[in-house]
């Protein structure tokens, strides 16, 4: 499903180049659930960013959905971004002029959809969320928890085969992180393949992870599959 | 120099346009030279970026040029005041041809030019490689330098008109009748016959092609991609069409619209006939699509994408016979209820 | 994308304007103000164009002047009928005027004087006015006068002054003048004209021909003009032609040269006044730009997440090039309307430079004309240059790194 051939990437800080990802090559079957795992500064987030095609890599190669996509224009990514993938931000990132129910449908905008079936598509996931009472409220109107529920339904609004979570736990209390695991296993369940970055693994999720990854300084200092390092 | 309100405002498209042209063509040749699919993705996503602008400003710059061309007629139709002899647009153009008559030919043409960079533009977005990257930022330096020709020429014209005698089209186009040219014979009417031929010709190669594209994804079809040469015939039997619909425009039917038998002026057809413009139109933008449709095929890497992009170019066939085959329609009928 | 694709991102830049509600109306009230100083000049100039075409239909068709000296002057009337001999000529008629600076409220006002040869000048359509009070002057009326509105309306009563008038002069009262050269008429004024062509019949004192040769010193054969009338508008260019050929101290001008001489004036004025608009616009073009090209890290931040949720490059572009596009409609519109209400009530405060003339008596109300080219070459020139200066801005915001953004 998700193959990374050798990637590099470097930015551009001053006068100084830095590596943030140097020659990582690393494989997410379909349906699987990886976690990415590392401390700041690490690379992990990049390499989400990577595979979410939000960035490009300055080498190496990139395979999503079986097409290698390394060097694909712009708005072939965006379309990849907006069919295939669905990012769950650490900062929830919803947009504050606008009520839950429109966050969660800004992917579909574009795509011609009208108000009334977009608000229906957003409603569905909200009610499975258990979040439909709130969709009228403005986004900055919400809890931490309210507002992660929001961002995983517009993340799944056009219902993606891969999920990308940016550190999905670390914004919100504890109560939340075990609904957001139950999510997760939900999503997993149904085949998705979820990706996730945080720099501490939660006990409850070993369960569902079949691959995690460690990054160190850009590079992937071990790897193991389903508890076996590879 | 003649000042006025039209002046003002089209002085003003005409910079916002030359300034659109430039900065096209200077960003296009920058990333031409730069543009390799081979290059690391992040180098290419910054000349992609530049891409965009390109994009955007050339949108813009069309709906530009779509105003800018009925905002040029009536510019010159608000000096036919000012200009002691001149009747209409023919007498405005007198006091400074050919300058004139190129600037108001380029009216036509740049639009048209536009068009055809928004539609491989458009053709090109649909496949990965971008295959015609190149030869659409190439294009766009001989535009630059067109919009800038036409700039210098606008601008010569509108800033040094002055206020002396002209003729008007009568004695353009009426006695003596060597003015006109014949061909085989004395009768006007040969002009509309050659046309209607020509269009026939082209309204077949439409069809014909059509179904052959529709085909071409099969083996050992579409011989015709690639082929400059076609490109080369395609553009100078449209343009031998294009000339030869004026001529018949201006010899045999203009008078018999316009009900006056020494009235031949093409742009008092325009104004006063009402279907005129809309077939004149249509006709204009059948046979430059069709035109688009050859500079694409006729691209070296066209055959590795035809398939991808079989739909839109049969679309593209499919509209070209529509606004030929309408104009055709609306001039025809026409013709004969004017006789 | 679909069209419902364009729509939809359409609706959305109208909520983004809303939402920033400071920085649109930073951009749309300057584009008012400067939009309706360019509309209210494009009517007045239109209003005074359309005034010359209705005018038009009644000038005579050729008028001939005497010239002195190279300037204008008396004509003899022993060409007259030298004319009427030329074929094609239906009419001729000779008709005495001249100006009549009087004093009004304190101030130096122009009127106008005119002679008619009411035998010949037949009321019946041919005059480039209409009366709306009373009648017009018969053959054979003597110290009588028909009175432009302008003339009605200005005359009050005002001890001390060079002339003395009885009251606001109505049909039936008594008009007493005196000029700066001494001349004195006194007429009974026996109708007043209505407004259809202001720009010739306001400021008129209608007299006949006898009368204006007695008040301006004219003698028996002479007149300020000849009005020929040709029997087809196909002759008029010939007959003008053969005149000014066989008459050689004559000005001839026909309907049309003078019609297109004011059509010209007014239209040199406008194009002069909208040159130097154009400083104004782009002051107005240098706000939008400074107001655009800057993106705020939260603008930043929210394209970065739209293209992370799958929004295209071109998307962006679009939506901000739309933005730019509802608010140069927006405030074009709202600027013609604001302009045209502005002409409609007679410009004030600027009226005496729109009319043109060194003094505003009588009293001229600024006419108007809205008309379909005009409008369009306001909104051309609202909507596009503020476009071009929005396609920069709107391509940087496209092309923000999403990544970059949303770590912000």
């Amino acid at each position: 499903m998700i193959r990374v051939e050798k990637a590099t990437k470097s930015y551009q800080s001053g006068k100084v180049k830095v590596r943030a990802l140097n020659d990582v090559s690393l494989e997410v079957k379909k349906g699987e659930m990886a976690v990415l795992s590392g401390p700041s500064g690490s690379g992990k987030s990049t390499m989400l960013n990577v595979i979410g095609c939000l960035t490009r890599i300055t080498g190496g190669r990139l395979w999503l959905a079986d097409r290698e996509v390394s060097h694909f224009p712009d708005h072939f990514l965006a379309a990849i971004r907006r069919e295939k993938i669905g990012f769950i931000f650490q900062q929830f990132n919803l947009l504050s002029g606008y009520s839950t129910w429109e966050n969660v449908s800004l992917p579909l905008l574009p795509m011609g959809i009208s108000e009334k079936e977009r608000r229906i598509r957003a409603m569905k996931l909200l009610e499975e969320l258990n979040l439909e009472t709130r969709a009228d409220f403005m986004a900055n109107e919400l809890s931490g928890g309210e507002q992660q529920r929001a961002a995983i339904a517009r993340a799944l609004i056009n219902d993606p085969e891969i999920i990308l979570a940016d550190e999905p736990l670390s914004n919100i209390d504890t109560g939340h992180v075990r609904m957001v695991i139950d999510i997760l296993r939900e999503l997993k369940k149904r085949g998705k393949t979820i990706i996730v970055s945080s720099h501490d693994t939660q006990p409850s999720m070993a369960s569902l992870v079949d691959r995690t990854v460690y990054f160190a300084s850009g590079e992937i200092s071990l790897q193991e599959e389903l508890g076996e390092e590879l | 120099m003649i000042l006025n309100n039209y002046i003002i405002t089209y002085l003003v498209c005409s910079s916002l346009s030359l300034v659109i042209g430039l900065l096209a063509a200077v960003n296009g040749f920058l990333v031409w030279k730069k543009w390799d699919i081979t290059n690391p993705a992040d180098e290419q996503y910054r000349l992609e970026k530049k891409v965009y602008l390109i994009i955007t400003i050339l949108s813009l710059g069309f709906f530009l040029r779509i105003l800018m061309t009925p905002l040029w007629f009536w510019t010159l139709h608000s000096m036919i005041i000012s200009i002691p002899g001149a009747m209409c647009l023919v007498g405005v153009h007198n006091i400074a041809a050919p300058i004139s008559y190129i600037a108001s030919g380029l009216k036509l043409i740049l639009p048209a030019l536009y068009g055809y960079w928004l539609i491989l533009n458009l053709l090109d977005r649909y496949v990965p490689t971008q295959p015609f990257m190149k030869q659409k930022l190439m294009f766009l330096t001989p535009l630059g330098i067109l919009i800038l020709a036409e700039t210098i020429l606008d601008a010569s014209f509108l800033f040094s008109v002055p206020p002396r005698q002209v003729s008007c089209c009568t004695s353009l186009f009426d006695v003596p009748r060597e003015d006109i040219l014949q061909i085989a014979t004395e009768s006007t009417w040969i002009w509309v016959v050659i046309f209607y031929i020509l269009a026939f010709f082209i309204s077949g190669e439409i069809v014909y092609f059509l179904i052959a594209q529709k085909r071409s994804a099969l083996p050992n079809r579409g011989r015709w991609f690639g082929k400059k040469s076609l490109m080369f015939f395609e553009t100078l039997a449209i343009l031998l069409l294009l000339v030869v619909f004026i001529l018949a425009l201006q010899t045999r039917i203009s008078p018999l619209f316009l009900g006056l038998p020494f009235h031949h002026c093409i742009f008092c057809l325009l104004q006063e006939v009402w279907d005129a413009p809309l077939f004149f139109f249509m006709i204009f933008v059948g046979l430059t699509l069709f035109l688009i449709y050859f500079w694409v095929v006729s691209s070296a890497n066209y055959r590795d994408v035809n398939e991808l992009l079989m739909e839109e170019m049969v679309r593209l066939l499919k509209w070209s016979g529509y606004m030929l085959a309408g104009g055709l329609i609306i001039l025809s009928i026409h013709l004969f209820l004017a006789l | 994308m679909r069209i419902a694709g364009h729509i939809n991102l359409w609706l959305m830049a109208s909520q983004n304007l809303r939402r920033w509600r400071g920085k649109s109306l930073a951009i749309v009230i300057p584009l008012i103000l400067v939009m309706a100083t360019a509309s209210f000049m494009m009517f007045t100039r239109g209003g005074f164009v359309k005034d010359a075409e209705i005018a038009r239909g009644f000038l005579p068709d050729v008028t001939v002047q005497g010239i002195e000296a190279g300037r204008v002057g008396k004509i003899s009337l022993a060409i007259k009928k030298r004319i009427e001999e030329i074929p094609h000529v239906k009419l001729v008629i000779p008709r005495v005027w001249g100006y009549l600076p009087l004093k009004i409220e304190g101030t130096d006002a122009a009127y106008t004087m005119m002679g008619l040869d009411l035998e010949q000048m037949v009321y019946d359509g041919k005059l480039p006015w209409t009366i709306e009070k009373g009648a017009f002057l018969a053959p054979g009326d003597r110290n009588k006068a028909v009175l432009g509105q302008g003339v009605a309306l200005s005359f009050k009563t005002d001890v001390g002054e060079r002339f003395v008038v009885e009251d606001t002069v109505d049909v039936g009262e008594r008009l007493l003048v005196e000029d700066t050269l001494g001349n004195r008429g006194e007429f009974e004024v026996v109708g007043v004209l209505n407004n259809t062509v202001q720009i010739y019949s306001t400021d008129l004192i209608i007299v006949s021909l006898e009368d204006a040769r007695l008040f301006f010193g004219y003698g028996e054969n002479e007149a300020s003009d000849l009005l020929v009338y040709a029997d087809s508008p196909e002759n008029v260019d010939r007959i003008a032609w053969e005149i000014a050929g066989s008459f050689k101290n004559t000005r001839v001008l026909t309907a049309k040269a003078l019609t297109d001489l004011v059509k010209e004036a007014f239209g040199r004025r406008g194009g002069t006044f909208q040159a130097m608009w154009l400083i104004l616009l782009t002051t107005v073009l240098l706000l939008v730009w400074a107001q655009s090209a800057h993106i705020s890290v939260d603008v930043s931040k929210e394209i970065g997440i739209l293209k992370a949720v799958g929004w295209q490059t071109g998307e962006i572009i679009e939506m901000r090039m739309m933005e730019s596009l509802i608010l140069g409609l927006g405030g074009t519109s709202i600027g013609i309307l604001a302009g045209f209400l502005y002409a409609l009530l007679g410009t004030p405060g600027i009226s005496g430079y729109c009319l043109g003339c060194a003094s505003v008596y009588p009293k001229f109300p600024v006419p108007v004309n809205c008309d379909f080219q005009s409008i369009v070459l306001l909104f051309i020139l609202g909507v596009l240059p503020l476009m071009g200066v929005s396609a920069i801005p709107a391509w940087l915001a496209g092309v923000v790194d999403p990544d970059e953004a949303i770590r912000r």
